[in-house]
């Protein structure tokens, strides 16, 4: 345990940095000004993107894990698998309310079935079965199997989800498509934005670090 | 294997399956109860007149989702309860068995649809603007329905509890395709043009293929697991 200490300090003095960063240093963005009338709304995307591709990159975790597990068959990569789906819903659901939140300022209403909110609740509930199929299954080497498919079946469906559907033309989202526009990004808030990126991949990492060691100790009981 | 050999035990899947289906007609008649039960229903309780045109897209949508979950797990659930499991194992290869039961619940689902569509028509009185459009659409929703379900199907098996996990399941799975298919029902029977449902025919299509493709190279885990 001692070990991970030296890091959950970095960690910690890392996100308290961002904040100040985020909600004192970095200027109203112009471009958020000109979209919805106020460039303090620009800040959520500090927390709020960083989150949401943390989420994602938790379900990669988990679905690496997961064909790990099918190809060694070792309960090591199935308890890690199940570790990062859980971790992926809790900063799923932190992105749902942060984007539910900017949401109420810019269009007015917390939940608007935009593509991208539609794209997020259905991961969420993929993800929320995947916690109910593991419950049903009693054999602990046929749920880890089943997890692990299960688990790459939705990375599959929520790749598509998360990345394609937003970007059909015909989708008609609103939601702001910031990171996409070349250029378009004030250098100053661009660089705190890939700052809060690589503090939420930290965070990630040193959550997710922990919760293995607890997992693994609890098997062990 | 040669490719053709390999299509010639998936098709002894699909005979397999529909002839078992044939016998005893289980699923067939539970999907087709709940189905036609389910119009009966809500066309006698609130009218035909009551609901608008988007309205009826979505509850057409949710018959056939809940009717498919009603039967479609059977087809590997079957499997286990008879034992049957492993002489298939030994008989087919994996991939030909998931393609020969996914024809097979596909086949079930398009009957249970020749029965309904009409009866939907019938019972609701919808009137239909863009047949074209909503043919193409019955038909690409009902091949992501009947993907989505056979890979869950098969998943279920697996575990204890069969029922209600099932649908848990496959909702989430089969919320983009459900989503889409409303979307471009509603839009045929209100006569929009064709260019209002394009995005909705495109994740159709690409869904059902990515689902069809993922659980094709995943199967084979679940299967000899």
């Amino acid at each position: 345990m001692s070990s991970s200490k030296p890091f959950q300090l970095v960690i910690g003095v890392a996100m308290a940095v961002l904040i100040v960063l985020a909600f004192v240093v970095v200027p109203p963005s112009g471009d958020f000004e000109s979209m919805f009338g106020d460039g303090n709304l620009a800040r959520v995307m500090f927390f709020h993107v960083p989150c949401a591709l943390v989420s994602f990159l938790s379900f990669v975790v988990a679905a690496v894990h997961g064909g790990r597990y099918l190809k060694r068959r070792d309960s090591e990569s199935d308890l890690k698998s199940a570790v990062a789906i859980e971790l992926g819903l809790f900063f799923c659901v932190i992105a749902a309310v942060t984007g539910a939140v900017f949401a109420k300022a810019t269009w007015g209403a917390y939940w608007h079935w935009d593509p991208r909110q539609t794209s997020l609740a259905i991961l969420l509930l993929m993800y929320a079965a995947y916690r109910a199929l593991r419950g049903a299954v009693v054999d602990p080497e046929t749920r880890a199997g089943v997890s692990a498919v299960y688990a790459l079946l939705s990375i599959v469906a929520g790749t598509f989800l998360f990345f394609v559907v937003p970007r059909i033309p015909a989708m008609h989202s609103i939601h702001p498509d910031v990171i996409a526009k070349r250029g378009g990004m004030d250098p100053m808030f661009r660089t705190v934005f890939f700052y809060a990126m690589a503090v939420f991949t930290g965070l990630y990492a040193w959550i997710y670090g922990l919760s293995v060691q607890v997992r693994r100790l609890a098997a062990e009981r | 294997m040669t490719f053709s050999a390999w299509m010639c035990s998936a098709a002894a899947v699909l005979r397999k399956d529909l002839l078992v289906e044939f016998r005893t007609r289980a699923a067939l008649n539970a999907l087709l109860l709940f189905a036609v039960s389910s119009l009966v229903v809500v066309s006698f309780t609130i009218g035909a007149d009551a609901l608008a045109r988007e309205t009826k897209a979505a509850f057409l949508w949710i018959v056939l989702f809940f009717s498919a979950m009603v039967g479609l797990s059977r087809s590997f659930v079957r499997e286990e309860e008879t034992k049957t499991a492993d002489a298939l194992r030994l008989a087919a290869p994996p991939e030909a068995v998931f393609v020969g039961k996914l024809l097979a619940n596909l086949a079930t689902l398009a009957l249970v649809e020749v029965v309904v569509l009409p009866l939907f028509f019938g019972l609701l009185m919808a009137e239909c603007r863009n047949w074209p459009l909503f043919l193409l659409t019955a038909a690409l929703g009902t091949l992501g329905v009947a993907a989505g379900a056979t890979i869950c199907a098969a998943l279920v098996a697996k575990a204890s509890s069969g029922g209600a996990l099932y649908a848990v399941l496959c909702l989430p799975i089969l919320l983009p395709v459900l989503i889409s298919a409303v979307n471009a029902t509603a839009a045929a029977l209100t006569g929009a043009p064709w260019a209002q449902a394009a995005g909705d025919l495109r994740i159709l299509l690409s869904y059902s293929g990515i689902v069809v493709t993922a659980s094709l190279m995943l199967f084979e885990h679940l299967w000899t697991a």
